[in-house]
């Protein structure tokens, strides 16, 4: 007899996305919940077992009673067991998220795994080890009891844990709650289902990250999916199927222009294949374009904005070089141009502590003109 | 232009001017107050700038006062080296016509060829004024009294600037450059105000940012705030934890049980001590009653003996007191009868004094008396004469006037006598022999001559009778003479006299009398001042005290004196002093002998008490000893000692088996076992009670959703602070783009204005060296003037100052203009009527100076002023 579950972690809700205004920010917070129902209805369709969430589940421990109502209600679609595990962002703390969520009453076939003792909740067919936080920071490897945690002979064993694996992630993943490499082989698990890391990711033996189902940052990496596991015996391998549950595409586009034009930036707005109004794009531009170019990146920019849910630009990098031509268009004589001469020299100097006032200086003068209808 | 001649004819009051001949350079145009050296200067505005055809109340305006006319006018100038003709006529047959080089112009043409000619913009109809229609004449052509106000540059200042721009070359940005620094300007102001404080949207999201960075600082400590206390809470489980572990309060509860039998233990010796004690105590008492009794008995003995002693040292005193005092008392009687007698010897004494001052006062009555006496009796003597010769006085009745009358009446008779008898015959009797006369039958004697003033019939003897008939009156006077006589008699009759004599004697005899009597009233008032019933009263009762009787002793007194009273009087103050001092002696006798008198009577009634109180105690003595008798007493004393010396060994034995036990500390250990127990408790409670405590606060700061608020205000302040960064880069960039836009008009207008100040700096020279004249660049009117580096605003300067300034002004642009091809005539009506003679001549030279290029016509009303200047004169 198997053992079917979906493995996520890193819900993060109650994440505010305060940097971004409005209803861009509104409809962010309000999709993490709608995801979180989009999983209990998949799990209740694919007939899982259990859904297995490694971590995470709310942005901190100190979240509004109202996020933490509206996941119990959002969980409602799926009758099977929840096994909920504290990460380091809800922490089972003296008090926390999760004493809150118990004084509110939890349903029966939600488990917050708080403490570090296995759940036999399948009727022995399954074993899962929790290794709950109960510090943001742990100095110890919460997972060691899995080694000799006793289960019985036929039961899968599945370890649930959160915390970064040592030596394996890319780049500069935080290193605290330390999960070892080996740990899954050592403890003689079929599957550990690992939370923290937000891009699904096999890390090592039976040891994979699911990443967050909805993504929530600009991060070259595969979110917006959940891991249906099914394994159909103690030691069996896994098998794996990625479900894409993500509702919104988080895309970075770094776009240089070097022709002066600013046809590099819309042709990478023209590319994105996605459902636009999905799209949170955050654009960084550099390179150096003309005042008339310039003034046409910001005329296409203003109506990309409308079309995708959210559009950052970050022009810092991108500089205004003024063509003899923007200048001229400005004014050949009088003190117009004297002005224009003056800002440009100083526009020029990369000594003059304005040159960057300078140059946007040339910019509104340009875009004035401009909008004189000259 | 340079004007040439000028012609007008009727034409307001000039009903024809000709000046002809004008020069290049200086013209002087001399015309008196009215001679309407005003109206040339209206005229040649009208030829040039108004409509020929113009009418309503301008072209009334041309017309000579209450005529009806045709006012033209004529005039010949140079322009561009070229001669022209214009002439107009206005009102009725209005008519223009304008002779060019090679061109003829009539009409309306010649309005159009006028504008073009000069640059000007001729009124769409009605009046051309100055400012507005007549171009750079304007300000060229200044009109009487207005050369100290400002410049006018009005419709002119197109013209100059073209001329300025043909000097330093295009240099303002034209409308497109005030647009784009009004829009510079704008966003500039959408960005600061005007201190260069941020302000609008750049102000609020400031302060937004910093808004939210107090409410991030404020969630944090509250979020820091938060976990501490759910560390706390933790800290505060572990050990409520703990306690349950270890089970402290249970070892605790034992420890206070164990504590607790050991003090019971402890408190049984203790009373066993106590009831030791106890009886201790009631022996050692019952000893001490016996050794209390016995003193007792050996007090009274002593007592009984004492007082034995008592009442014979009281009895031996008293005797003596009562010696002492049986003399004092003979002392007393002593000085007793020494007052007695001095107080006698005192009285008599007084008595003498008394005696002889009643003499003396008795003889002095006396002697006062028989005075008045005297003086009573010498006053009723005078008072009965005065009365007399009051009597007699009143019997006198006649007065003075009655005497002057009786005077009178004696003279009138004596007077009519005389007069009868001067008329009177006088007949004197020579008879021979002793013949006798009758007359009237009576004899008469002849020897005495008889007069006759009446008929009388004298018989003379011997002869016959020889009847008289005295005439002449005389019987008439007889009459007269025996009238008054008569009434004499009359009066001296009715008067009581016989004669004026006697009258006379009486009124003398009457006035002696009140005399008298007024020198006796006098004398009595001398004698009685207040009066004589007074006077006889003093008598009276002066009588009565001269007559009251002496005593006897007085009576007795034979030499009654002065001197006699005084020795007397020392010896009564001898006896009186005697009497004091035996009164002093007798009172000291008398204390000395009360206080003895006391001293005895206490001195025996003390040893009365001795004796009283020697009894009693012998009584005591002796009812004790039939109680018990003194052997009885020490018998019992000795018992008594003895019970309470073992019970003294018992007690000891007690205590030093409850001192073994050491019931402090026993008592010390229970109060930390319960202190400790209930330490535990209380710290227990109160565990629980701050969890609970801290649990309740944690689920109401949960609801809030602190983390969830920070984390949003983090991304707001994020987003807000990446905005605000934009915003500086773009406020910064808004200012920089304003001040280098102004920066740059400044400096080239600075630039265009430097024509105007290298042709004012010749001028000025002139007049005022070190100073300039600062035009606006836009309107180019006069702003300020500059006189030794100090500004001052052209309004506020005097109006002499200012007309010098304004024509130097106006010379110095229309030097521009001739620099551009455009020598235009400059026209002053009297423009310098407020400059002091002095700068008047300096004025001249700039005149002189601004003429050497320059065509230069001055009207004015002053020809002295302008003799010397050395230019051509001519007169309206």
């Amino acid at each position: 007899m198997g053992f079917r579950f979906i493995h996520t972690a890193d819900w993060q809700l109650g994440k505010p996305f305060g940097n971004f205004p409005g209803d861009v920010g509104a409809e962010l917070r309000l999709q993490r919940i709608r995801t979180v129902q989009r999983i209990a209805e998949l799990a209740q369709e694919r007939a899982a077992d259990a859904v297995l969430v490694a971590g995470d589940v709310f942005d901190s421990n100190e979240v509004a009673d109202r996020t933490i109502v509206r996941t119990l209600e959002a969980l409602k679609a799926f009758a099977g067991t929840w096994v909920f595990l504290p990460g380091n962002h809800d922490a089972a703390l003296a008090h926390s998220v999760w004493t809150r969520m118990r004084d509110m009453g939890v349903p029966d076939n939600v488990v917050i795994a708080d403490e570090p003792e296995p759940l036999d909740r399948w009727g022995g067919s399954a074993i899962v080890l929790p290794a709950p936080l109960r510090r943001r920071r742990e100095a110890l490897d919460q997972t060691e009891w899995f080694d000799g945690a006793a289960t019985p002979d036929n039961a899968i064993r599945i370890g649930l844990a959160h915390g970064s694996v040592a030596n394996r992630l890319p780049g500069a993943a935080e290193a605290s709650n330390e999960i070892p490499e080996d740990r899954a082989a050592r403890a003689g698990l079929d599957y550990l289902a690992l939370g923290d890391w937000h891009g699904a990711l096999n890390i090592a033996a039976r040891s994979w990250y699911s990443g967050t189902p909805e993504p929530d940052r600009h991060k070259a990496n595969q979110s917006g999916f959940v891991h249906l596991v099914e394994i159909a015996a103690p030691r069996a391998p896994e098998r794996i199927e990625t479900l894409g549950v993500g509702h919104y595409c988080w895309l970075r586009r770094e776009v240089e222009m070097i022709d002066g034009t600013c046809n590099a930036a819309l042709e990478a707005l023209a590319a994105l294949s996605d459902d636009h109004r999905r799209c949170v794009i955050q654009l960084d531009l550099s390179g150096t374009v003309s005042l008339a170019e310039r003034h046409r990146l910001e005329r296409e920019l203003t109506l990309w904005e409308a079309k995708l849910h959210h559009l950052d630009v970050d022009d810092r990098a991108l500089l205004d070089e003024p063509t003899s031509d923007d200048l001229d268009a400005i004014d050949t004589a009088g003190f117009v141009r004297l002005a224009v001469e003056r800002l440009r020299a100083k526009m020029q100097d990369p000594n003059d502590p304005e040159t960057g006032a300078a140059r946007m200086a040339l910019r509104m003068m340009y875009l004035d003109h401009v909008g004189q209808g000259n | 232009m340079q004007i040439r001649r000028i012609e007008i004819r009727d034409f307001r009051k000039l009903s024809h001017v000709l000046i002809e001949n004008l020069e290049d350079g200086l013209n002087v145009l001399v015309g008196d107050n009215e001679a309407g050296k005003s109206t040339l200067l209206a005229a040649l505005r009208a030829v040039l700038f108004e409509r020929h055809r113009v009418s309503g109340d301008v072209a009334a305006r041309m017309q000579p006062y209450g005529q009806s006319v045709r006012p033209e006018v004529a005039i010949e100038f140079d322009l561009g080296g070229k001669s022209w003709k214009l002439r107009k006529a206005f009102c009725q047959k209005p008519e223009a016509e304008l002779i060019g080089p090679g061109e003829r112009a009539t009409g309306d043409a010649v309005e159009e060829r006028l504008a073009e000619l000069f640059g000007f913009n001729p009124p769409g109809r009605g009046q051309s004024k100055p400012e507005e229609h007549q171009g750079i004449y304007g300000l060229l052509w200044v009109e009487q009294g207005g050369s100290h106000r400002s410049l006018g540059v009005g419709a002119g200042r197109n013209m100059i600037a073209s001329a300025l721009e043909l000097e330093v070359g295009e240099v303002v940005g034209g409308e497109r450059g005030r647009a784009l620094l009004a829009a510079a300007e704008e966003r500039r102001n959408g960005f600061w105000d005007k201190r260069g404080n941020p302000r609008g949207d750049y102000k609020a999201l400031r302060d937004e940012v910093a808004a939210l960075e107090a409410r991030q600082g404020d969630l944090t400590a509250q979020l820091a705030d938060y976990d501490e206390k759910i560390a706390a809470l933790e800290k505060k489980s572990e050990a409520l934890a703990r306690y349950g572990r270890e089970d402290h309060h249970g070892k605790a509860m034992l420890s206070v049980e164990a504590a607790k039998a050991a003090v019971q233990r402890s408190e049984k010796l203790d009373a066993a001590v106590k009831s030791a004690a106890e009886r201790l105590d009631r022996l050692r008492l019952e000893r001490d009653a016996a050794a209390e009794r016995k003193d007792a008995r050996e007090k009274l003995a002593a007592a009984v003996e004492a007082a034995r002693k008592a009442v014979a040292a009281a009895q031996s005193e008293a005797d003596d007191r009562r010696a002492l005092l049986a003399r004092h008392e003979a002392a007393a009687a002593g000085a007793e009868a020494n007052f007695a007698e001095a107080r006698k010897a005192r009285q008599q004494a007084d008595d003498r004094v008394r005696a002889m001052e009643q003499a003396i006062a008795h003889a002095q009555a006396a002697a006062l008396l028989r005075d008045l006496d005297e003086r009573l009796t010498a006053a009723e003597n005078a008072e009965a004469k005065r009365r007399e010769h009051t009597a007699a006085a009143e019997a006198i009745t006649i007065r003075k006037p009655d005497i002057a009358a009786l005077e009178k009446l004696q003279s009138e008779s004596d007077r009519a006598r005389l007069q009868l008898e001067a008329a009177s015959v006088r007949i004197a009797f020579e008879p021979e022999g002793a013949r006798g006369v009758s007359v009237d039958g009576e004899a008469h004697d002849a020897g005495e001559p008889l007069r006759l003033s009446r008929d009388a019939v004298l018989e003379l003897q011997g002869y016959g009778r020889l009847r008289i008939h005295p005439g002449g009156g005389v019987e008439a006077l007889r009459q007269a003479a025996d009238a008054a006589a008569a009434s004499l008699k009359d009066r001296l009759a009715k008067l009581g006299f016989a004669d004026l004599a006697a009258a006379r004697e009486a009124l003398a005899r009457g006035v002696s009398a009140r005399q008298e009597a007024d020198a006796l009233a006098k004398t009595i008032a001398a004698l009685a001042p207040q009066g004589l019933d007074v006077l006889r009263q003093s008598v009276e009762s002066q009588r009565n005290l001269a007559e009251r009787p002496l005593t006897e002793m007085a009576a007795a007194i034979t030499e009654a004196s002065d001197a006699r009273l005084a020795e007397l009087i020392a010896a009564q103050r001898k006896a009186l002093k005697a009497e004091q001092s035996a009164e002093t002696a007798l009172a000291s006798a008398r204390t000395g002998k009360e206080e003895a008198g006391r001293e005895a009577a206490t001195l025996a009634e003390r040893s009365a008490a001795a004796q009283r109180r020697q009894e009693a105690s012998v009584q005591d003595l002796t009812a004790a000893r039939a109680q018990a008798g003194d052997k009885d007493l020490l018998d019992a004393l000795a018992a008594a000692t003895d019970a309470a010396g073992l019970a003294e060994k018992q007690h000891a034995e007690a205590k030093a088996a409850l001192d073994a036990a050491e019931p402090d500390a026993v008592l010390l250990e229970l109060q930390r076992a319960e202190r400790a127990e209930r330490a535990i408790r209380t710290d227990i409670d109160s565990l629980t009670r701050d969890k609970r405590d801290i649990e309740i606060e944690l689920k109401a700061l949960g609801r809030d959703g602190l983390g969830e608020q920070l984390a949003e205000i983090t991304g707001q302040r994020d987003a807000a602070a990446s905005r605000i960064a934009a915003l500086h880069a773009e406020a910064a960039a808004a200012r920089l783009l304003h001040d280098t836009l102004a920066e740059a008009q400044r400096e080239t207008k600075d630039r265009w204005l430097g024509p105007v100040r290298e042709r004012v700096k010749p001028y000025l020279k002139l007049i005022q060296p070190d100073s300039d004249i600062v035009l606006n660049e836009d309107t180019l009117e006069i702003e300020h003037f500059v006189r030794k580096g100090v500004r001052e605003p052209f309004h506020s300067l005097s109006v002499g100052a200012r007309e010098q300034v304004a024509v130097i002004a106006r010379l110095a642009l229309a030097d521009i203009l001739r620099a551009s091809g455009q020598p235009s005539a400059i026209i002053l009506d009297d423009a310098l009527v407020n400059t002091d003679e002095g700068r008047l001549e300096r004025m001249h030279l700039v005149l002189q100076k601004a003429a050497q290029a320059l065509q230069v016509l001055v009207l004015t009303c002053r020809e002295r002023d302008f003799l010397q200047l050395g230019a051509p004169i001519k007169r309206i």
